[in-house]
């Protein structure tokens, strides 16, 4: 009967295979079984007490040994220069720095004048290099010209000019909406030009 | 005084810690051996498994007191740490399976020819082993070593006894119809 107790029975007991087993079970066994009494290699528990010892070896040195550090100052550093490490030593230190870096602020800004006034931008200042081209004191005029002279009683009105007085005569053309009475004053100076 | 004394003692602990340690490679290292080699199927592999295991067994050798079962829980590294080389290493070419299986073979009067023709067809069950789930598989390895009973297949997996039964169950027919296959193929 094949059922999970029996595999494991059969199996673990190692009691070689069950007699209603197939060949391949047979195979598997046997297979199986080569690998689990297989005979380790000659000198592996010397090999690996050797192994142990030097593993044992190297954690004593590495417990003996201090913590390694990169870079081991200041702990090196010999006594006399330890006051550098001191509290008043290093706080003068930093004051003096910042001394350093004020007073250099402070005279630079001293020095230098402001070249910008509030009214307009800052122009530079031609400096006046020995030789060179000069103008000499001239100053530039600009140049003018003639306009039109105009004498009175030449002036001529041109042929089929419209005064201004005539145009104000000029009617306006009807517009399509007209009223009857519109359209006959309208039609009155025409007859009048007739008779 | 007092310096030297815990000095001693710590001494004559380490001394003793050393040959509990010993101890074990002695009585251990065959099995661990196996357990490798079953899964590895590469001699120096296993013998490089089993010396990783004894040297994480020496990183934590202040816990062997405490262990109840030690033979179990060696073989639990060595699986662990086999189980870690296998994954590392991908694949590996078959044929040093079957060169591997033919150099450890026990030389029962075969000749050159038998001893070939073996190799051969335990190569063949092994790589129809390999087809196999990784939880059967595991299963089936373990079941084969004397040393082992179901209950401690299950101490070394961390599963349940009965999850050992039924994955043993699965594995052996699972191998029983890769096998006829790869007969009714011939």
């Amino acid at each position: 009967m094949n059922s999970p107790e029996n595999f494991v029975s059969a199996s673990a007991s190692n009691a070689g295979p069950a007699g209603d087993s197939s060949a391949s079970d047979a195979s598997l066994d046997s297979t199986l079984r080569l690998i689990a009494r297989l005979t380790p290699p000659a000198g592996l528990e010397d090999r690996i007490h050797a192994g142990l010892q030097a593993e044992l070896q190297a954690s004593r040195f590495r417990v003996a040994s201090p913590k390694g550090r990169v870079l081991v100052w200041p702990a090196s550093q010999p006594a006399a220069v330890s006051w550098f490490h001191s509290r008043p030593a290093r706080t003068a230190a930093a004051m003096a720095i910042v001394a350093v870096v004020l007073g250099g602020g402070w005279g630079i800004a001293s020095r230098v004048k402001p070249t910008t006034t509030a009214g307009g931008p800052a122009l530079p200042n031609r400096a006046a290099g020995p030789g060179g081209f000069s103008s000499a004191g001239a100053m530039r005029t600009p140049q003018t010209l003639h306009g039109p002279v105009v004498v009175p009683g030449l002036v001529q009105s041109p042929a089929g000019a419209i005064s201004p007085v005539k145009s104000k005569t000029l009617k306006k053309p009807l517009l399509p909406g007209a009223t009857d009475e519109q359209r006959n004053a309208e039609a009155k100076p025409a007859s009048g030009l007739n008779k | 005084m007092e310096n030297t004394n815990s000095r001693t003692a710590e001494q004559a602990r380490q001394h003793a810690e050393e040959e509990a340690l010993a101890a074990l490679v002695t009585q251990y290292a065959g099995t661990l051996y196996r357990v490798a080699y079953s899964v590895l199927r590469n001699a120096g592999d296993a013998e490089d498994a089993v010396q990783e295991a004894f040297l994480r067994v020496l990183r934590h050798r202040e816990k062997l007191g405490e262990i109840r079962d030690q033979r179990v829980w060696l073989i639990r590294i060595v699986w662990n740490v086999v189980l870690d080389r296998k994954r590392r290493a991908k694949t590996r070419p078959e044929t040093d399976d079957v060169a591997d299986l033919a150099r450890v073979l026990p030389a029962n009067g075969l000749s050159a020819e038998g001893r070939a023709a073996a190799a051969q067809h335990h190569s063949h069950v092994l790589t129809c082993v390999d087809k196999l789930p990784a939880k059967e598989r595991e299963v089936l390895l373990l079941s084969a070593f004397e040393e082992l009973s179901s209950v401690e297949i299950a101490a070394v997996l961390k599963i349940t006894e009965s999850s050992v039964r039924s994955r043993l169950f699965r594995a052996r027919n699972l191998m029983a119809d890769l096998l006829n296959h790869a007969r009714s193929q011939r």
